[in-house]
């Protein structure tokens, strides 16, 4: 029975195989198209950043529009973190990742008390403050609105300036996060976060501590957020404050609901699939911003499950045809 | 310099007021937060923009003419966006999303017919100042105060004493009592939804003459309405102009005595501060808490 359920769980985990080997080759078959493997590593941070985000939002259903201030967050962090001490890169970024993870459960404490719909509130409060601060620092550290220059990462004696290390390195972040997130779902603290999600109430009647996994939850994505913010910095070399700009926030929350919530999937899907919009609508500002109502208000009346949701359900739809419409249904 | 500054605490407390009633008659009204409401003040601005300057109609038709069409944005809004989502039965966070992107749909709409540019709407008196006690003070501020002065009282008596108001504020209690008194809360939502929207509007026209209207206003001016909502004490009506002018007093106080560089952070950290001392507001309304 046991070795029965191992064997079913690398299963599972075998149908990601392919995915990754494909993953690999992709610096070899965009050999000559560097800024496609540019893109691929913005999707990648983009991809951990929106993995934090479905934690919150999709697992303990606390709506949050601080994504780019966790962000930014750790992007500033990291790169005054290397400016001012001259630690190595990768120590900066996990501890400014640490930093923003402090700082999200902090902010987290009070605001956990509060009726959720304020939580949107404070939040998008809290994304303005950040934004405020980075943009007229106390002795103009972070740069102000022209932004400030770092270094870019290096470990063990390798530069990954370069597109196709980075890429690998983010690769390997993506894999890591992902089998994170998926291992913590499944353990005790997920499942308080989509007892909490789906009554609040009664998951505090049946014991679970609802202000401490709130905190937990907030934590854990301040801590994906931040990261990726980390990596952003590192990669591109520069941080400006357009990176924690209130709409960037939103754009988060676009990818969370265009991909779907609660899967493994969803996040991958709905980021790449929000950037690429990006790179085709970048040229008319004011059609972007329909776009993106448009599209949030679609997926809101008609599509809760997302792009991921829509998939399973026509791939389970093919496999139920033959049988009754309750099969379907269920 | 004090009556200057109390002077533009009171009128920006006006305008904050009229923008943070919206969120607490909706919060009554349907449980959200309705995010779009500063884009609304917006679409106030350009329409009264449209209907004073190119329609050239005079100020006493072209408030009543933006009011109007504010107001059935309103019902829309509520009738082809909010209801349905309702209807649905998906979460508070979804409908509160779903009012970024409707915020996201306004700006985008008034971008495409309005264009980019900040649009200045002409004084709508002839005389500039006037001299009361050796102080001088514009006179179009007077004005502008006024009208919202007016407005507000005129929505006092129209909760108070109307019989529709009077539904309307038992529909915001409970609904299903209100239901089961012959109440049509359906109507009493929606009218609330297109009242609200209205009077940002109505604030909307109102600084038009003062800051101009550009599409990148709305976001902030969302801040400040939900900023003074939240320090008044959220979900109550004078809660909502008690905080836009405790608010608006704060900010220009502190721009004129501390720095100018603290006023834009203000209203956020006064929301922050509030929400994590006192969610009940100044007026301790019972509404913010789990």
């Amino acid at each position: 029975m046991e070795k029965n359920k191992l064997l079913q769980n690398y299963k599972k985990y075998l149908v990601y195989l392919p995915l990754v080997l494909l993953a690999l080759f992709f610096p070899f078959l965009l050999k000559n198209f560097s800024y496609g493997l540019m893109f691929l590593c913005f999707c990648e941070m983009y991809i951990i950043a929106v993995n934090g985000l479905d934690l919150v939002y999709g697992y303990s259903g606390q709506i949050t529009f601080a994504t780019a201030a966790f962000f930014g967050l750790g992007s500033y962090g990291s790169l005054l973190l290397r400016n001012h001490t001259g630690l190595p890169v990768i120590v900066c970024m996990l501890l400014a990742a640490v930093i923003t993870c402090i700082i999200g459960m902090i902010l987290a404490y009070p605001v956990s008390k509060l009726r959720f719909a304020f939580l949107s509130l404070s939040t998008i409060s809290f994304n303005h403050v950040v934004f405020q601060l980075a943009t007229r620092s106390p002795g103009g550290i972070t740069g102000d609105y022209t932004g400030a220059f770092t270094d870019s990462l290096t470990l063990f004696g390798i530069d990954f300036g370069n597109y196709t290390y980075f890429y690998y390195f983010g690769l390997a972040c993506v894999v890591i996060f992902v089998i994170l997130k998926f291992n913590l779902v499944r353990s005790r603290v997920g499942r308080a976060f989509l007892a909490i999600k789906q009554n609040t109430a009664a998951a505090d009647g049946m014991g679970i501590n609802v202000r401490k996994y709130k905190v937990y939850a907030f934590g854990i994505y301040a801590f994906y957020a931040a990261f990726a913010g980390t990596m952003y910095a590192h990669f591109v070399g520069y941080v400006s404050p357009e990176t924690i700009a209130q709409q960037q926030s939103v754009i988060f929350m676009i990818m969370i609901l265009l991909g779907g919530v609660t899967s493994n999937w969803g996040p991958i899907i709905g980021a790449v699939t929000v950037l690429l919009l990006k790179e085709v609508l970048g040229y008319a500002e004011q059609y972007q911003l329909l776009a993106y109502g448009i599209i949030l208000l679609i997926f809101i009346l008609f599509l809760p499950t997302g792009l991921y949701g829509l998939g399973k359900d026509l791939i389970e739809n093919k496999k139920h045809k033959k049988g009754s419409l309750s099969d379907v249904r269920s | 310099m004090f009556t200057q500054l109390l002077l533009a605490a009171i009128l920006s407390g006006a305008i904050y007021g009229l923008i943070g009633l919206g969120y607490s008659l909706i919060y009554r009204a349907s449980g959200i937060m309705n995010l779009s409401q500063g884009d609304a003040m917006c679409l106030g601005g350009f329409l009264g923009y449209t209907f004073y300057v190119t329609l050239k109609l005079p100020l006493y038709l072209a408030i009543p003419c933006t009011l109007a069409c504010t107001f059935m944005v309103g019902l829309l809004l509520e009738r082809f966006v909010i209801r349905p989502i309702f209807k649905r039965n998906v979460s508070t966070s979804a409908l509160i999303l779903a009012t970024v992107a409707v915020s996201y749909i306004i700006q985008s709409v008034e971008l495409i017919i309005w264009g980019g540019a900040p649009l200045h709407l002409p004084s709508f008196l002839k005389t500039r100042t006037m001299m009361i006690n050796g102080v001088i003070y514009q006179t179009e501020t007077l004005l502008i105060i006024s009208v919202a002065l007016i407005s507000m009282i005129t929505l006092h008596f129209f909760m108070k004493k109307s019989s529709f108001g009077i539904a309307m504020r038992a529909a915001a209690m409970d609904q299903d009592a209100a239901r089961s008194c012959g109440i049509n809360v359906e109507a009493t939502t929606r009218i609330t939804w297109a009242i609200s929207i209205s009077l940002a509007g109505l604030a909307g026209m109102l600084v038009g003459p003062l800051y101009g209207v550009t599409t990148t206003l709305g976001t902030a001016m969302s801040g400040k309405g939900f900023a003074s909502a939240v320090v008044g004490g959220y979900g109550d009506m004078y809660g909502a102009i008690l905080g836009g002018g405790i608010l608006s007093a704060l900010e220009t106080f502190s721009a004129g005595y501390i720095s100018s560089y603290l006023k834009q952070m203000v209203a956020y950290l006064a929301v922050l501060i509030m929400l994590f001392i006192r969610p009940r507001g100044v007026l301790n309304v019972e509404a913010v808490k789990d």
